[in-house]
């Protein structure tokens, strides 16, 4: 999957941006479900966009997939505004709805046919194309019914790529998948971007896709709490860190200290389990990693597990006892572990901070 | 190019010329086919259910037959004789078969993607609405043409017998796959409208059942009287009269109407609306979703009008001209509460987009555009031509009955008075409806509870003035003069004023006056609504329009801004590269700063 020769696109801050939102509301009866929702996704970025079920994600999307009419603000995709021209913004994005279906009595290269056609996509290899670009060649005759959750997933993207759109808009792709396929899909996220893509993923689990993302916005309540790069978001952190400790007034830091974006007044926000109690630790192990994390998949307090380059990054709840419980755990089933590092994820600090949460300890 | 039937190059055609033209289409629908419908029939090839259905159905069919030309037999009737109640039995069974299953087939298509969340997917690739009712239209009706020709052999059976002629079955075979193009146009429009498909199987049957049953008796059995009185015995006694009349029916001015003419309006206007009503469903509320059932009101309001002239031509001399064009008001009347109704959720102005694409068009395609105000005008100009058209032609009747034998039927002017009368209720009363919806759909802020108020409001209109009436009339035990209360109702006018004025009764001038003074209200009080309504929506179309303009105002600042702030960071940015450079001149000041 990952090859040496994946040539990294750089991102294009100098370029205007893929997908920009400027202040969308959204109103369903008396409910504000979107309030003054801005953000900015740049050529080549993955956006993540994180935020709890019920935030706004997926209303937010719809809105730049040109299903919903925001009630006012503007979403420009690719320099056009989507509610005045959505036949060519259509033809501009690949939007993968979230809990999409399939028609199951078809097979994969039969269902794929079926969308170019639809497209009207003037070449017949593009089928042939998209199946290796997915990895899903091998079962171009196999009936879309007998897929797993996984093989579906990169079945959606296939087909969201087959008129080649520069805009990928995910809604929440990661879900309910297992860590193999999850592997798989940020994999494949990479391989896309490399290509030239611009994406923008949603999640209500912060730590699902979070590390391949080059940009984050974080939603909750309808309201945008921050958006940018990571680490820009970051360093602007640390100086709002800085300058509290020296004891300026916190008002003393408006909006613009985050990007333009406001700052949520307080938030209770909670990331599956409650984020307060959720550690990480990463793990050198010898061996079949993704072996070794299927070992540990599921088990009593752990929440999710991923194979990161050469090393097993485990989310669990609980203490010290915990992490010697994984490390025996694995060991017993003959799994090398040559190294025990416990952190607290980039993305998830940044996430703690920006909501005003107390950091954890053992972070960078 | 087709991916599905792998088809890649397609040659424009050959030349200019029709023929070639012709040829090139007929060879474009084989070589790329429409995409949903292709992905259906491959998807139906795997479903092992299908043949199974049509093989059970083809076997219960002959069986059924098989025993009633086995009971025929026993009691001795004459071979033509089963061969006729053969013919009769298999296709009013064959009827009812695709007045069912078209519905429940067409109920399927559009919910069941939607419930299967593959609904927006579809609906991105760009496939404009037209190609995707299409699609699945065909796909629904190739199932059931498959389904009538598994039937076909034994549809042929009659013929053992004798009695029926080839071209008979061969029509009544031809009317079956018509049929099941309304049958499935039906099922598909109540399934672009829903979001399930139990759902839309449940409403399509709860309302195909009582309605095949309905069209059976008026157009089967009601029509084999009317075309046994029209061209006399050689019709059979059965409701499936159509085939035979059409090889026996000779060919004049009765059998282009009855045979022609009716048919096609009946199966046809239908056809087109239901095609209409399934396009708009899945076209988007900010796109002008109501133009072609727009366009098909101004088509079928006219048809609706001229045909209500028929019974004009039929006047026998002793009937009043006014009660022959009675039916054309009803007919106009029931017309406009349908389209008032049809026509109650539309948008109250255009959307944005919808705003720009229709600026430089005619006015005429503006007419039929989107929003209250003109849908509310076109309801109402083309109601008051239907209104206008019935109405002379019924006055000009009248004028050349009474010139030419006047003494056989009333004199002129109670003619004239009853036709003005009438005329004039019909005109008042759709008024007031249009204004009516008009004025509802005004104040709800989305369109919902608009269709259950105004049907509500009608059906109180329509027959509370007679409850009323029926009230009064027991309590003062004067029941002719508290019959005046019920001139609010239009029927009055047919069921009494009518009767009063041409028996020149004493009732007669109160009761034309309160017909009359009840009209006029209807007039002005819908004048009215539709003023105050027209004027509430101009209002809030106003008020979006400032919004949107006072938005864009500032976005554009807000990008003038940031455009400005680009520029000087840029500038500020340049300076930095100048004075980076410039200690190799020897500047003193850079100097100074490395120091
Ligand atoms: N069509 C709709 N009608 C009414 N409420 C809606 C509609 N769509 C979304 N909502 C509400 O808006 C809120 C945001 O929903 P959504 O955008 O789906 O959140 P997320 O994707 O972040 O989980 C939810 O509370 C949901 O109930
Ligand atoms: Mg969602």
């Amino acid at each position: 999957m990952t090859g040496p020769s994946r040539i990294v696109a750089p991102i294009r801050r100098d370029l205007p941006p893929a997908i920009r939102a400027r202040h969308l509301w959204q109103r369903y009866g008396s409910r504000d479900v979107l309030r003054d929702v801005s953000f900015d996704v740049y050529p080549g970025e993955i956006f993540g966009f994180i935020g709890p079920n019920g935030a706004g994600k997926t209303t937010t999307i719809r809105i730049m997939a040109t299903l919903v009419d925001p009630m006012s603000g503007r979403v420009e995709i690719d320099g056009l505004d989507v509610t005045m021209e959505p036949e060519t913004v259509r033809r501009r994005i690949g939007y993968m709805p979230d809990h999409a279906g399939v028609y199951d009595r078809i097979t994969v290269r039969e269902y794929l046919e079926f969308f170019a056609d639809a497209h009207a996509i003037p070449s017949l290899g593009v089928v042939d194309a998209v199946l290796e670009l997915t990895d899903i060649g091998h079962l171009e005759n196999q009936l879309v019914a007998t897929m797993s959750k996984g093989q579906k997933q990169r079945l959606q993207l296939a087909r969201i790529l087959l008129h080649d759109p520069k805009v990928l808009i995910l809604d929440e792709p990661a879900s309910d998948l297992d860590p193999r396929a999850r592997i798989e899909i940020r994999e494949l996220l990479l391989d896309l971007q490399s290509l030239g893509k611009t994406i923008l993923l949603s999640s209500h689990i912060l730590s699902e896709l979070s590390d391949v993302c080059t940009s984050i916005g974080i939603i909750e309540h309808g309201q945008m709490v921050v958006s940018g790069p990571i680490h820009e978001i970051a360093d602007r952190l640390a100086q709002r860190k800085a300058a509290l400790a020296l004891g300026n007034e916190p008002s003393a830091y408006n909006a613009n200290a985050l990007g333009g974006a406001a700052l949520g007044p307080s938030l209770s926000y909670a990331m599956g389990p409650s984020a307060a109690e959720r550690r990480l630790v990463k793990l050198r192990v010898i061996g079949d990693l993704t072996a070794a994390a299927y070992t540990l998949h599921g088990g009593p307090g752990i929440f999710d597990v991923n194979v990161v380059g050469r090393s097993l990054h485990v989310g669990y709840g609980g203490g010290e006892a915990k992490v010697a419980e994984i490390v025996a755990q694995l060991v017993h089933r003959g799994f090398g572990v040559i190294g025990v590092e416990e952190e607290m994820r980039e993305l998830e600090r940044v996430f703690l901070e920006a909501t005003g949460m107390p950091g954890r300890g053992g972070g960078a | 190019m087709s991916a599905q039937t792998g088809i890649e190059v397609r040659d424009g055609p050959t030349s200019g010329r029709l023929r070639d033209r012709v040829r090139h289409r007929v060879a474009g629908w084989r070589d790329e086919p429409n995409p949903l419908w292709m992905r259906e029939m491959r998807q139906a090839a795997r479903v092992q259910v299908t043949p199974i259905a049509l093989a059970v159905l083809t076997v219960l069919m002959t069986v059924l037959l098989g025993a009633i030309g086995g009971i025929m037999g026993e009691k001795r009737s004459s071979p033509a004789d089963a061969g006729q109640a053969l013919f009769q039995t298999f296709f009013s069974l064959a009827y009812f078969v695709v007045a069912l299953i078209g519905p429940a087939l067409g109920a399927n298509t559009i919910a069941s993607e939607r419930e299967g969340h593959t609904w927006e997917a579809v609906l991105l690739t760009g496939m404009r609405p037209e190609v995707v009712t299409r699609g699945k239209f065909l796909a629904a009706y190739t199932l059931i043409a498959m389904y009538i020709v598994m039937l076909a052999p034994v549809g042929a059976l009659p013929f053992l017998f004798g009695g029926v002629t080839p071209t008979e079955v061969l029509f009544a075979f031809v009317l079956l796959f018509a049929l099941a193009l309304v049958a499935v146009g039906f099922g598909l429009a109540v399934s672009a409208k829903m979001q399930s498909t139990r759902g839309a199987l449940v409403i399509a049957l709860l309302t195909a059942v009582p309605l095949s049953g309905f069209c059976f008796s008026i157009f089967g059995v009601g029509g084999a009287e009317f075309a046994r009185g029209t061209w006399g015995d050689t019709l059979s006694r059965g409701p499936i009269w159509l085939p035979r009349a059409y090889a026996v029916a000779p060919f004049n001015l009765e059998y282009l109407l009855y045979l022609v003419v009716v048919p096609l309006v009946v199966l046809a206007l239908p056809a087109w609306f239901l095609y209409e009503t399934s396009l708009a469903n899945l076209t988007s509320v900010t796109e002008d979703r109501s133009f072609g059932l727009k366009r098909w009101h101004a088509v079928s309001s006219a048809i609706c009008a001229l045909l209500g002239l028929v019974p004009l031509a039929y006047l026998a001399p002793h009937e009043s001209t006014a009660h022959a064009f009675a039916p054309a008001g009803v007919g106009v009347l029931a017309y406009a509460i349908f389209a008032a109704y049809l026509f109650a959720t539309e948008p109250i102005g255009a959307s944005r987009r919808m705003e720009r694409v229709l600026e430089g068009r005619s006015r005429l395609r503006r007419w039929f555009g989107p929003g209250v105000p003109s849908t509310l005008s076109l309801l109402r100009w083309t109601t008051r031509g239907a209104v206008f058209v019935s109405l002379s032609a019924a006055l000009l009747v009248a004028r050349v009955r009474s010139s030419v034998s006047a003494p056989a039927g009333f004199p002129f002017v109670v003619e004239a008075a009853c036709i003005g009368l009438w005329g004039f209720y019909v005109l008042g009363f759709t008024e007031f409806v249009f204004g009516l919806s008009a004025w509802l759909r005004a104040r709800a802020s989305g369109g919902a509870g608009v269709r259950p108020i105004l049907l509500a409001i009608l059906f109180a209109t329509l027959a509370g003035p007679w409850v009323i009436a029926a009230i009064t009339g027991l309590l003062t035990s004067s029941g002719s003069d508290a019959l005046i209360v019920a001139a609010l109702s239009p029927l009055h006018v047919l069921t009494h004023t009518f009767e009063a004025v041409t028996r020149g009764t004493s009732a007669a001038q109160r009761s034309f006056a309160a017909s009359s003074i009840s009209a006029v209200t209807y007039y002005v009080l819908g004048l009215a609504l539709a003023r105050v309504g027209r004027r509430r929506c101009d209002a809030i179309v106003t008020e979006h329009r400032a919004l949107l303009a006072d938005a864009d105002a500032r976005l554009a600042k807000e990008d003038e801004a940031a455009a400005n702030a680009a520029a000087a960071n840029e500038a500020a940015a340049n300076e930095n590269a100048e004075a980076a450079r410039e200690p190799s001149l020897g500047d003193p000041r850079s100097t100074d700063r490395s120091a």
